[in-house]
């Protein structure tokens, strides 16, 4: 934790979880075991080891919302988000800027104020316990002599010993202390039995603190002390922490039942009531059977229903277990929220907020927002693909109720038409967590101005946008207007190589002919069908591209006009190639299917045909295509011979292979080269 | 009212708390056999069985909450809305109350089950294995529910194959636990007639 925000984020998720436990606890106190009672506290301590909002994901009640809509609203700040590194105050050296700087520095000085004084009030027992020693040696278990350490001391530690044996227990090193009213394990390393001196102390009250120091009840005592410390403000975290304590005692209660029985059990109860009077300090590093009137009469209460709790609720109890750790261990993403009002955090500032904090996990999800925020002309939408620099204008925008136009780059002459959805074409990775691409957009039919043309035409937007990670999110920045340009429908359906929008060019050239390909890919995170209003508008932050890819291409004559009627057939089989290095010279072969119009392979059919009827063509999956085509009286100097388009993948060809026939013969197999600077506008 | 006679009352109620618990159907989103009738019927169960098996006793708090529960839910139905799905903290308290009430309340029935003329012991273990499958089967649907982040969906779970062969599983033992408690009732009737004849002879 590094200031305020992050301490509220990490006590209020840790307040949530404390809730639901104290909850659960108070539901089944009489139907659950005290051993029961005190481990589901470790749900809580699970949460206070791990930071709030680890890997973006919140804790049963969607707290980074809060805490950013109360940083925007108190501070004004947006373009930052809260993020807790650690769950403890770590260091952080600069000037106290503002009040909530103020209260964070209190707060630390409190956290060290409470360590220090529970470790020195610690130290200080621990002192005054080696005064005692005739000779000072706390290894624990070695056996003094009567003449080392006194005969009554020689007699208590034996007794002591006598009971820890008893109950097959380990012994400890014991000292008498004056003043004491209730005897108390102290020290985790070299632990102590304290009595209290000139009283004689009940082999229950023994066996109970050598149970204490079987199960280490003195390292749980000493994190309930550093969780109280570090949450030292937080009421509700102290009382829980009164609380474990309790239900530790009572645990060993059970523990001290099991090994009882009958009228000794009785017994253990009545030893209980006296020492309802005893006065009681909590202690770091030491654990006591007396722990306050209050608490010593639940204990008894708790006592009297040993033995009474239902019978073989171990199984559901490890379940009920199972099913409140999950919530804690997963989390919930904060997006499962995007496009609902939030019941509890309404508001301009909480909507901002909440854009602020989603964040977009992939490449595909930050270019799905984008595009949805520009359908949806959605500032919000807008930020959560934002890098953080642009939070505070977006913000500010909004909440003075600015029109998403007025926007840099964001000005389209009539409002994009929702429901066709968007491609992102070309989409080019420039390095590592870097793409960019040309996001496409159809404007709305219905409102296509004059000067747009005749209601009718299909008119589109494009952009060059550019998607990178900052931190653990992505954001899209558009990297200029948008440009309008007249088109096919097709555009937003698959790529077919057209020249309404950028590609990679690939060219060759042969004696009169060139020839030139031009693939396109146009990726988008599937939407259509997912809700049942059509197309779904609401942004997938978490979304995967489908990818298709489509190419054309198209034979250009450059030789002598003279010379066109030489050429009377011409066709040809190509194919797209991703490393030509493991093509081989039969590459080729196989790419025209066999009985295609009665053809075998490299057979290029000229009679029988009506004239006008002789075009055929195909292409296949593989990204190869053919095509044959009677010349009538003359041709255009450009002509399309081939292409196809479907579902592809972001990877751009090495090159294109062909083979090219004219009049029934071999004319060339030139294999057309990838142009630089294609792809996209201004490459 | 003889021993016999109040135990028999009481598995009726039960028997028939869990037929409407588990079957129902409904007309627009109504449900037409109410899922809060059935654990009033637990609640009567609980009242008639308690003197045989006092740990019955501490199920009542929770069955009366899971009743409130579900006549909110049936009454917010007939306007299209749920109570689930909003405050995750309320959902998954009532999850673990279901998960627990059934558990135990099947577990004591069990327990009572051994003392039935007829059968005893062999239907105590019926009962104890379709509660350990069902508590099982609930259990891996709540966490997967709770993992998937599926907050409004904690009462049904998610969706998939391997929800629908779970739900199988859990139809066929739900089966099991209400046959099995019916025949329970007979014997019992059975019972309480015999005992009956005895006292008027």
């Amino acid at each position: 934790m590094k200031d305020f925000w992050s301490f509220l984020l990490q006590t209020l998720t840790v307040s949530g979880v404390a809730v639901l436990v104290l909850c659960v606890k108070a539901m089944f106190r009489d139907k659950f075991s005290p051993r029961w009672q005190f481990w589901i506290w470790g749900l809580v301590a699970l949460t206070m080891v791990v930071p709030a909002g680890f890997s973006g994901r919140y804790t049963l009640i969607n707290w980074p919302l809060l805490v950013e809509t109360m940083k925007s609203y108190f501070t004004g700040e947006y373009g930052t988000i809260t993020k807790v590194a650690a769950p403890i105050p770590l260091p952080v050296f600069g000037e106290l800027e503002n009040i909530f700087d103020w209260i964070y520095g209190i707060y630390v000085v409190g956290v060290i104020f409470f360590l220090v004084r529970y470790f020195s009030l610690y130290f200080m027992l621990r002192l005054a316990l080696a005064r005692i020693f005739k000779k000072a040696d706390f290894r624990a278990g070695k056996r003094y002599l009567p003449e080392d350490v006194g005969q009554e001391d020689y007699r208590v530690q034996k007794f002591v010993d006598f009971v820890a044996d008893k109950y097959h227990l380990s012994s400890c090193r014991v000292v008498q202390e004056e003043g004491l009213e209730s005897a108390f394990i102290c020290g985790l390393f070299r632990p102590v039995l304290v009595l209290p001196a000139g009283l004689k102390t009940d082999e229950k009250v023994i066996l109970h603190e050598l149970l204490h120091l079987k199960y280490h009840d003195v390292l749980w005592g000493l994190a309930i002390c550093l969780f109280r410390s570090l949450h030292w403000c937080n009421p509700l975290i102290w009382a829980c922490a009164n609380l474990a304590g309790n239900n530790l005692e009572s645990l060993c209660d059970q523990r001290v039942l099991e090994r009882l029985s009958g009228e000794e059990r009785r017994d253990y109860g009545r030893i209980l009531l006296e020492m309802t009077g005893v006065k009681y300090a909590r202690m770091p590093g030491t654990s006591s059977v007396a722990n306050g009137g209050k608490n010593i009469r639940r204990r008894i209460v708790a006592i009297t229903r040993f033995k009474r709790y239902p019978a073989g609720m171990g199984f559901v109890s490890g379940c009920i277990l199972l099913v409140l750790s999950v919530p804690l261990i997963v989390g919930t993403k904060p997006e499962e929220a995007l496009g609902k009002s939030h019941p509890l955090f309404g508001g301009d500032v909480a909507e901002m907020a909440q854009a602020r904090i989603i964040g977009c996990t992939t490449i595909a999800g930050a270019f799905d927002t984008y595009a949805k925020a520009v359908l949806n002309r959605n500032i919000p939408y807008l930020a959560i693909c934002a890098p953080l620099d642009r939070q505070e204008f977006l913000a500010k925008t909004f909440l003075s109720k600015g029109e998403f136009d007025s926007l840099k780059n964001m000005a389209l002459p009539v409002p994009p038409d929702p429901s066709a959805g968007y491609k992102i074409y070309n989409l080019n990775e420039k390095e590592e967590d870097v793409f960019e691409g040309i996001l496409v957009l159809k404007l709305s039919d219905s409102l296509c101005t004059e000067e747009m043309g005749e209601r009718g035409d299909v008119w589109f937007g494009a952009q060059s946008v550019l998607a990178k990670k900052q931190g653990d999110r992505f954001v899209v920045i558009p990297q200029e207007e948008f440009i309008i340009f007249e088109g096919d429908a097709w555009l937003l359906r698959i790529p077919l190589g057209g020249n309404e929008l950028p590609a990679w060019n690939y060219k060759a050239v042969t004696k009169d002919f060139s020839f030139t390909m031009r693939w396109q890919t146009a990726a988008c995170v599937e939407n259509q069908g997912i809700s049942d209003d059509g197309y779904d508008l609401i942004p997938q932050p978490d979304g995967e591209f489908t990818v298709y890819s489509g190419y054309k291409v198209m034979a250009h004559y450059i030789g002598k006009p003279e010379d066109k009627c030489r050429y009377e057939q011409f066709g040809h089989v190509g194919r797209v190639v991703w490393d030509r290095t493991k093509e081989t010279k039969d590459s080729m072969k196989n790419i025209v299917p066999e009985g295609i119009f009665g053809l075998g392979k490299y057979e290029i059919d000229r009679s029988g045909r009506e004239p006008g009827h002789g075009t055929f063509s195909g292409s296949s999956s593989d990204g190869s295509s053919y095509g044959t085509l009677p010349y009538g009286e003359g041709f255009s100097d450009e002509f399309v011979i081939g292409g196809q388009g479907g579902n592809g993948k972001l990877e751009i060809p090495d090159c294109y292979m062909m083979e090219i026939y004219i009049n029934n013969k071999l004319y060339a197999d030139p294999i057309l080269e990838l142009l630089e600077g294609s792809g996209g506008y201004g490459r | 009212m003889g021993d016999k006679m109040l135990q028999y009352r009481g598995l009726t109620f039960a028997a028939w708390g869990y037929f409407f618990l588990n079957f129902g159907f409904s007309i627009d989103g109504i449900q037409l056999l109410p899922e809060f009738v059935g654990y009033l019927l637990l609640l009567f169960a609980i009242g008639a069985l308690f003197k045989e098996c006092r740990n019955l006793l501490l199920l009542r708090p929770l069955c009366i909450v899971l009743a409130v529960v579900s006549t909110l839910n049936w009454v917010l139905a007939l306007a299209s809305r749920e109570l689930g799905g909003h405050i995750m903290i309320l959902d998954i308290l009532v999850a673990v109350a279901r998960l627990y009430f059934h558990f135990q309340f099947l577990t004591d029935i069990a327990a009572l089950a051994k003392t039935s003329p007829k059968r005893g012991e062999v239907l105590s273990i019926r009962l104890r294995r379709c509660r350990t499958i069902c508590t099982m089967l609930n259990t891996a649907v709540l966490a997967a529910a709770l993992a998937a982040g599926k907050q409004g969906k904690i009462y049904y779970g998610a969706g998939g194959y391997t929800l629908i062969l779970i739900s199988f599983v859990k139809f066929v033992t739900t089966c099991i636990i209400i046959l099995t408690l019916f025949e329970l009732r007979g014997h019992f009737k059975r019972a309480s007639g015999e005992e009956g004849n005895r006292n008027n002879t």
